[in-house]
């Protein structure tokens, strides 16, 4: 039989709906400012899912990442872009003949994979703070994909140097 | 399993490579106006020197050693991958220092750009473990929207690298989703891992889920249908240079990946739950293979510009090269075989040297003459004999007609198949026939505009001393290989046992 609701899953359940009702808020919402803000419920949502699972560092990785940085630099980029005159171009219906029967028939594979796997689902007994352990995995095991990162950092970095220089040319020749 | 100081050895040529990226930088600080023969001169000397100490067998070893914690593979595979990725490269880099689309201001950070991305997919091709993948594949990718916008002010480019952006965010997205999926069913990241979950009880259907959704990523690295819709507009738009490099290496890197992939999960699997899994992964990727190269050739015929006719050439290429992976049955069980993985590996050996020829004859045209509509081919046989002689070389290759390495490379791979002794891949080699015979109406086609069309325009062309000499090295392994292929026949069985 089901076991009692705890206040654990009564949580889960609460943000686990969050997420989805702001994830189809930033999907439909006609505005581009309102879809961002949905997609700040959404991000929240899932930093509280990522603490309810005791993933402290992820949760508040998410939200000084997601939230803070982001999030953020998307409002900025939707308010400084000049050719963005009206707001409402977010989420426009095209082709939705062929994604609405396309997505629901992908949703059906998911869902049946997903269900008719079995899923290892041992209780992780992770208690405490983790984020000595991830710090140690970084520098020990996962050395080499963290050292990538730095080089796939710098690379978007100079990346995005080379794209937005192109606007100074013309003044620089003038 | 190596820790991370003894791993340092099986990553020479990597850091090589880092050292030039670093090295071409701050370079290109000083007066880029002014530098381009220095800063191509550095990134070809770092390019070489990795060439040289991989050729050399740095960081090659006997075996298979897993370094980096399990990071990374380090084997004869990764080895021959890595040259393939470093000839291109390098080059590429010859190709952008005698091409007019590259700004001079932005060469350097375009040489810097090229080496990193040949260091992301050396990572790709030895990549053990489901977030190094991951990672080396995004390398690559970033790094590839970065080069395809290179031309400023051309509206083209700008299209073509937001285009590039937009499908390749949206496929690294689908293949992390399965990532994620394995690690779920596993619980670890590592491939071996997964593939002793997959050796206990197997993980149909989720599994099979998560492997095609990572295919799905690889596949629009390959530029295979139906994730290929991207391709024609990136090659069109992206400067000709960049294209040449964008039509072999990060494709090699997909398939490096994706034999690495196959071979790490499924290879001398035993059980039926694999084998399952490993067969409906076949028919798959046969099919898969099947569309991309009827979609690639059918397209390609009414082109009338020839880097987009290339492009749709590289997709038709990528569903031959499927081919040879879509004998993975071959490789599970007591008694691998890896023909098929071979001759894939051959295959690219050979297409590089005759795609790299073909573009290289493109870019000096385009340069020359500014347009590459098949139209400013007209005459080139009496306007720049050597540039149309080569040309007609590297497209009869790219064909498979006999002498040429491509008909050696089609020869291996139907023969890869066709042992396979299953309907399915006799069906896959009759498609796989009927396409080279549909090809060679638009090759043939440029051949003939080449030689016997009229140009109102008959001065001739000069290719250049450079190019010419690069033209002539690329078309000799196009011819030899043809005839003398036993070399890379044994090379390629050496790197796959």
């Amino acid at each position: 039989m089901m076991d009692a609701l705890t206040l654990k899953d009564a949580l889960f359940w609460a943000f686990a709906f969050l997420t989805v009702g702001f994830g189809l808020m930033v999907t439909f919402h006609r505005s581009l400012v309102h879809a961002a803000l949905g997609l700040m419920g959404t991000l929240l949502s899932v930093a509280c899912i990522y603490g309810l699972l005791d993933a402290d560092f992820v949760a508040v990785t998410q939200i000084i990442v997601y939230v803070g940085g982001v999030l953020i630099l998307f409002l900025f980029g939707v308010f400084l872009t000049r050719r963005i005159d009206d707001i409402e171009v977010s989420n426009l219906s095209v082709n939705w003949m062929v994604a609405v029967p396309a997505g629901l028939v992908l949703l059906a594979v998911i869902l049946y994979a997903v269900i008719s796997s079995p899923l290892p689902m041992a209780p992780v007994d992770a208690t405490g703070p983790t984020v000595e352990g991830i710090g140690n995995e970084f520098l020990s095991r996962y050395l080499l994909p963290f050292e990538v990162l730095s080089v796939i950092l710098l690379a978007v970095l100079v990346g995005a140097l080379m794209m937005a220089r192109r606007e100074l040319k013309p003044e620089e020749r003038d | 399993m190596l820790g991370n100081g003894a791993s340092l050895a099986y990553v020479i040529p990597e850091g090589i490579l880092g050292v030039t990226v670093a090295l071409v930088m701050a370079l290109g600080s000083f007066k880029p106006t002014r530098t381009r023969g220095v800063l191509a001169a550095a990134g070809i000397a770092g390019m070489a020197a990795a060439l040289a100490a991989t050729a050399a067998g740095v960081s090659w070893p006997d075996g298979t050693v897993l370094a980096f914690h399990g990071n990374i593979v380090s084997d004869g595979m990764v080895a021959v991958f890595r040259l393939v990725f470093l000839l291109t490269g390098l080059l590429t880099i010859v190709f952008a220092y005698g091409s007019d689309e590259v700004d001079t201001r932005d060469f350097g950070d375009m040489t810097a750009m090229i080496a990193a991305s040949v260091m992301g997919m050396c990572f790709m091709a030895a990549a053990a473990d489901l977030l190094m993948m991951y990672l080396a594949m995004e390398f690559v990718g970033i790094l590839s929207y970065v080069l395809a916008g290179l031309k400023r002010e051309d509206q083209r480019s700008s299209e073509a690298a937001l285009k590039y952006v937009i499908f390749g965010a949206a496929s690294s997205g689908v293949a992390l989703f399965g990532m994620s999926l394995l690690y779920g069913i596993a619980g670890d990241t590592s491939l071996a891992a997964v593939r002793a979950v997959l050796v206990g009880h197997g993980f149909e259907p989720l599994g099979l889920m998560a492997l095609v959704m990572i295919l799905a990523g690889l596949g629009y690295k390959m530029a295979a249908v139906p994730f290929h819709m991207w391709c024609p507009d990136v090659y069109q738009g992206a400067p000709t240079p960049i294209t040449a490099f964008f039509s072999v290496a990060p494709k090699a890197a997909g398939f490096a990946l994706t034999l690495r992939l196959m071979d790490l999960l499924l290879g001398g699997i035993d059980g039926d739950a694999g084998a399952s899994l490993g067969h409906g992964l076949a028919v798959l990727i046969g099919l898969v293979s099947m569309a991309t190269m009827t979609v690639g050739n059918l397209s390609a015929l009414k082109q009338t510009s020839v880097k987009r006719l290339l492009a749709y050439s590289s997709i038709a290429h990528a569903g031959y090269l499927l081919m040879g992976v879509a004998t993975i049955p071959a490789i599970m069980g007591p008694s691998p075989d890896y023909t098929g993985f071979r001759a894939v590996f051959f295959y690219l050996v050979i297409y590089l040297f005759m795609n790299l020829g073909a573009f290289l004859v493109v870019t000096r045209v385009v340069t020359r003459l500014g347009s590459d509509d098949v139209s400013a081919f007209r005459s080139l046989g009496r306007r720049s004999p050597l540039a149309a002689v080569v040309m007609a070389i590297f497209l009869f290759s790219l064909v498979g007609l006999p002498p040429t390495a491509g008909f050696a490379g089609k020869f291996y791979l139907f023969y890869a198949i066709l042992s396979q002794g299953s309907a399915f891949f006799y069906i896959l080699a009759l498609v796989g026939v009927a396409n080279s015979f549909i090809s060679l109406f638009y090759y043939a086609r440029i051949v003939r505009v080449m030689f016997l069309d009229k140009s109102p325009d008959t001065r001739p062309v000069p290719v250049g001393a450079l190019a010419a000499v690069v033209l002539v090295i690329l078309a000799i392994p196009t011819i030899l290989f043809g005839i003398w292929f036993g070399p890379l026949v044994d090379l390629a069985g050496w790197v796959f046992i």
